[in-house]
């Protein structure tokens, strides 16, 4: 007989790992049902699901990066030039119809596309490197140094994001470098934050205790043992971050601070072509359709690392 | 064919009728109508008095509100000129003609004296007397200081007799009865004592002006309400009791659809694409009035001073399309541009003869060649809000065309305010190139000062020899007082500045585009989207 007390539960015959939330998790494994016994006769290994999540995540991401790289290697049409008439709907040379000052609609949002994955990935990147380095350095370096840096992320997040990416965008004026600046900066303390948690964990964790007492320098432990035992959850952040950065690309070139003209941008096309709601809806729904395809790729691919992530851990525990 | 006697003498009879009561007819039409007569001479006979007009409103009077002395934002200036009035007013022609003075004359070159308009009341029931129209000139001096155009040379303004007002300066100022004369402007004729009863947020939300209508109520980014003077000098009008502008708050997409649920009566629009929606929906779009000369203005000394050689200048311009501007960027509703934007009625506007005008890549190529600068990197500063939408996309278009000829614009976006700020500080260009959303001024020769005079705040073209003569002729036209000749150096003026490119024009657009429901009768625009008209617009019940 088991008891479903919580993950980890013990029983008179011995040690037996529980998955309590099996059922709802995705995990074939029944609630309650015991996944190996230690010391008793061995259970079957569960059937994973199979990672929809990731794998959905992944094909979407890859679609539209392939398809913006066909579309900047050799556009169908030149992105920035008067191509056709006047807000032509869609026909079978112009798929997705042109804008108000005649341009190849479908050129431009596929061109957004992978200046919208360059952007969103690059800044969820950088944020993320940077943030992982202070947040190492935080916990190495004593309760002060931890103290004065946390409450400093935390006083950061405090404030809203728009307005901060705002006032940098004053600061360090328009381009998709400094955008893609702003936007590291922004997400750093959530970093900071994520990056922390995940080290503590390993921080406490018998071979670093050991590590440290055997004289291993700070620098040498965070890079060795914190970073790396950290790595998979922040790859998890990585995705979640790219996705929040992609509608806030949008909102912000909605309000003209984005992406700057010519170049295209999914968000900014729909900020420029809002007034042809009306004659032309078929402008917006083509941007709309990217920003869409981007967060939902991006956000998909950080809950099936998310999943593959809490599998290993399972995996690691059996 | 034989006619019967009294048939003949019956059909003479009718036929004579018929004369006369035409006769009649357009007589009392052009007896009562005075200036503007116009609109609502055709169907005056079936107005119908009374009732509120309904005006969707994007956007409410800003920085300054309604005080006439400190409201500078056209929105502002727009209500103004309902409210208050002028000592005279400049007709769609570029003629001077009356409103509160009668007549006028001018004894010598330094003196103008105005005759005051008899049983002027302001909108409060009290008289207009001459010590107000005094005390408004010289309370406008004290505000504007050494920066007031019209009155910067003023001498003394005093009450001569009973009717009339003098004005004396130290020198001619020959753009006097111009600058005066702008309904949108801000010589208004204000009442002394309640201006200086009134504390700075009276003063800034309510008028008491002659004007035909007067401010009852203002909810801010809701509506603000105007209604009848019932103390107005010209008898009959206005027509209407009141006039709510119903404000959307920024948002033009409600106010479209405001027009289309029927919930406004009329409209203006700054997007002309959303004004050409409305139009679909079954109003009536007023006459383009081509106010805003849209320009780029020019830092020769800028970065490597490339732009210096007027070789340079002179192919961008003639790289730039402006044919497909006007059509795509504009969505047609737009002209041919100097600084002076067409509405200037009295000058003459650019044609084909206009130098470097015509679009011709290959020329320009050539003279980019000749100057040694094939490929050519430059950058344009422009105010990215959400209100500029139709200027990105003529940037978009220019930046495009220049790029055909070897010429990388870079487009830099910034707030409107850090371009404004350029414009009132006098800071230095950001960029080789600033767009600038001009608007009409009151006086044709002031499209010129703050850039081309060495003495304007944002002028660059000090020591360069290609503005001399443009300089030279802006300062002839400056001291002509007859407006024949200062017309006609006016239009040098223009075509010297289009061949040594001292400023680029692609287009004139219109700042505002006004539309008005088939219930809406007798209202039309006039050259300064003032909507002067309104006093003899009526609706139907």
């Amino acid at each position: 007989m088991t008891e479903a007390i919580s993950e980890i539960g013990e029983t008179r015959t011995g040690r037996v790992l529980f998955d309590a939330r099996a059922g709802h998790d995705g995990d074939d494994a029944a609630p309650g049902r015991a996944l190996r016994t230690a010391g008793g006769p061995r259970a079957p290994r569960p059937r994973r699901r199979r990672n929809w999540s990731l794998w959905i995540g992944l094909t979407i991401l890859v679609t539209v990066l392939a398809l913006s790289l066909w579309a900047n290697v050799a556009p169908p049409f030149d992105p920035y030039d008067t191509v056709g008439g006047r807000l032509e709907a869609p026909n079978a040379v112009h798929w997705f119809g042109t804008d108000n000052i005649g341009r190849d609609v479908f050129t431009r949002v596929m061109q957004s596309g992978l200046l919208g994955l360059g952007t969103s990935a690059s800044a969820a990147v950088g944020a993320e490197l940077i943030g992982v380095v202070v947040a190492a350095v935080a916990i190495s370096g004593g309760r002060v140094v931890q103290e004065i840096i946390m409450r400093f992320a935390d006083a950061f997040l405090a404030i809203p994001g728009i307005l901060i990416v705002l006032l940098l965008r004053v600061v360090l004026g328009a381009g998709t470098v400094q955008l893609i600046i702003a936007m590291v900066v922004l997400y750093i303390p959530s970093v900071i934050r994520v990056a922390r948690g995940a080290m503590i964990e390993v921080n406490n964790s018998d071979f670093v205790v050991l590590a440290r007492q055997q004289g291993v320098s700070r620098a040498r432990i965070m890079f060795l043992y914190l970073i790396p035992n950290a790595y998979p959850t922040l790859l998890v952040q990585v995705a979640n971050i790219a996705s929040r950065i992609i509608v806030l690309e949008a909102a912000l070139s909605y309000l003209g601070q984005g992406i700057q003209p010519p170049v295209p941008s999914a968000g900014r096309m729909l900020y420029e072509n809002q007034v042809y709601m009306q004659p032309a809806p078929f402008l917006l729904v083509a941007p709309a359709l990217v920003i869409f395809a981007l967060a939902t790729g991006w956000n998909l691919l950080a809950d099936g690392l998310q999943r593959r992530l809490a599998q290993r851990k399972e995996g690691a525990r059996a | 064919m034989h006619i019967g006697k009294k048939t003949g003498e019956r059909t003479i009879a009718a036929i004579a009728g018929l004369v006369l009561t035409s006769l009649l007819v357009a007589g009392c039409g052009s007896a009562g109508a005075g200036d503007a007569s116009n609109a609502a001479a055709g169907d005056s006979a079936s107005v119908q008095k009374g009732g509120t007009l309904v005006w969707g409103s994007r956007s409410e009077p800003g920085n300054g509100g309604l005080d006439p002395y400190v409201a500078s934002v056209y929105r502002s200036t727009a209500v103004l000129a309902l409210t208050y009035e002028t000592l005279v007013v400049k007709n769609d022609s570029g003629k001077i003609e009356p409103a509160l003075a009668t007549k006028w004359e001018q004894p010598d070159a330094t003196t103008y004296r105005f005759t005051i308009r008899d049983g002027v009341k302001f909108s409060d029931g009290s008289a207009l007397t001459l010590d107000d129209v005094v005390w408004s000139f010289k309370h406008h001096k004290e505000v504007n200081g050494a920066g007031d155009e019209a009155l910067a040379n003023l001498k003394d303004v005093k009450a001569v007799g009973d009717h009339d007002v003098e004005f004396t300066f130290s020198e001619p100022v020959p753009g006097f009865l111009n600058l005066i004369s702008r309904r949108t402007g801000s010589y208004f004729i204000v009442k002394q004592g309640w201006y200086e009863k009134a504390d700075s947020k009276t003063r800034q939300t309510k008028t008491v002006g002659t004007g035909p209508f007067t401010v009852s109520e203002w909810n801010h980014g809701v509506d603000l309400k105007l209604v009848k003077n019932k103390h107005y000098w010209e008898k009959g009008v206005p027509y209407l009791d009141g006039i709510d502008f119903k404000i959307t708050g920024g948002d033009e997409q409600t106010l479209l659809s405001l027009v289309q649920q029927g919930s406004v009566d009329a409209a203006w629009f700054w997007d002309p694409e959303l004004a050409a929606q409305a139009e679909n929906a079954g109003f009536t779009k007023g006459k383009d009035q081509y106010t805003s000369a849209r320009s780029l203005w020019i830092d020769p000394n800028y970065g490597n001073g490339a732009l210096k050689d007027v070789r340079v200048r002179r192919a961008i311009s003639e790289a730039i399309d402006r044919e497909q501007l006007i059509k795509l960027g504009a969505n047609g509703v737009g002209a041919l541009s100097f600084a002076t934007p067409p509405a200037f009625n009295e000058l003459k506007k650019p044609g084909s003869s206009t130098p470097y005008y015509k679009y011709d890549p290959s020329d320009a190529k050539k003279l980019l060649k000749q100057a040694g600068a094939e490929n050519l990197t430059i950058s344009v500063t422009y105010g990215s809000d959400a209100s500029s939408q139709t200027d990105v996309s003529i940037l978009q278009l220019i930046a495009k065309q220049l790029s055909k000829v070897g010429v990388n614009l870079k487009l830099n976006g910034v707030p409107y305010s850090e371009v404004q700020n350029v414009f009132t500080t006098g800071a230095d260009f950001p960029s080789e190139l600033v767009w600038v959303v001009g608007t009409k001024g009151a006086d044709a020769a002031s499209s010129y000062h703050s850039w081309l005079d060495d003495s304007g705040k944002v002028s660059h073209w000090q020591g360069n020899a290609d503005a001399e003569k443009a300089k030279s002729i802006l300062a002839q036209a400056r001291k002509e007082s007859d407006s024949a000749k200062r017309a006609k150096l006016l239009d040098q003026l223009n075509e010297e500045v289009a061949d040594k490119v001292l400023i680029l024009n692609p287009l004139a657009t219109p700042l505002d585009t006004q539309l008005w429901s088939s219930k809406v009768h007798g209202f039309s625009t006039d050259s300064e989207d003032a909507r002067a008209n309104l006093k003899y617009t009526w609706i139907e019940h």
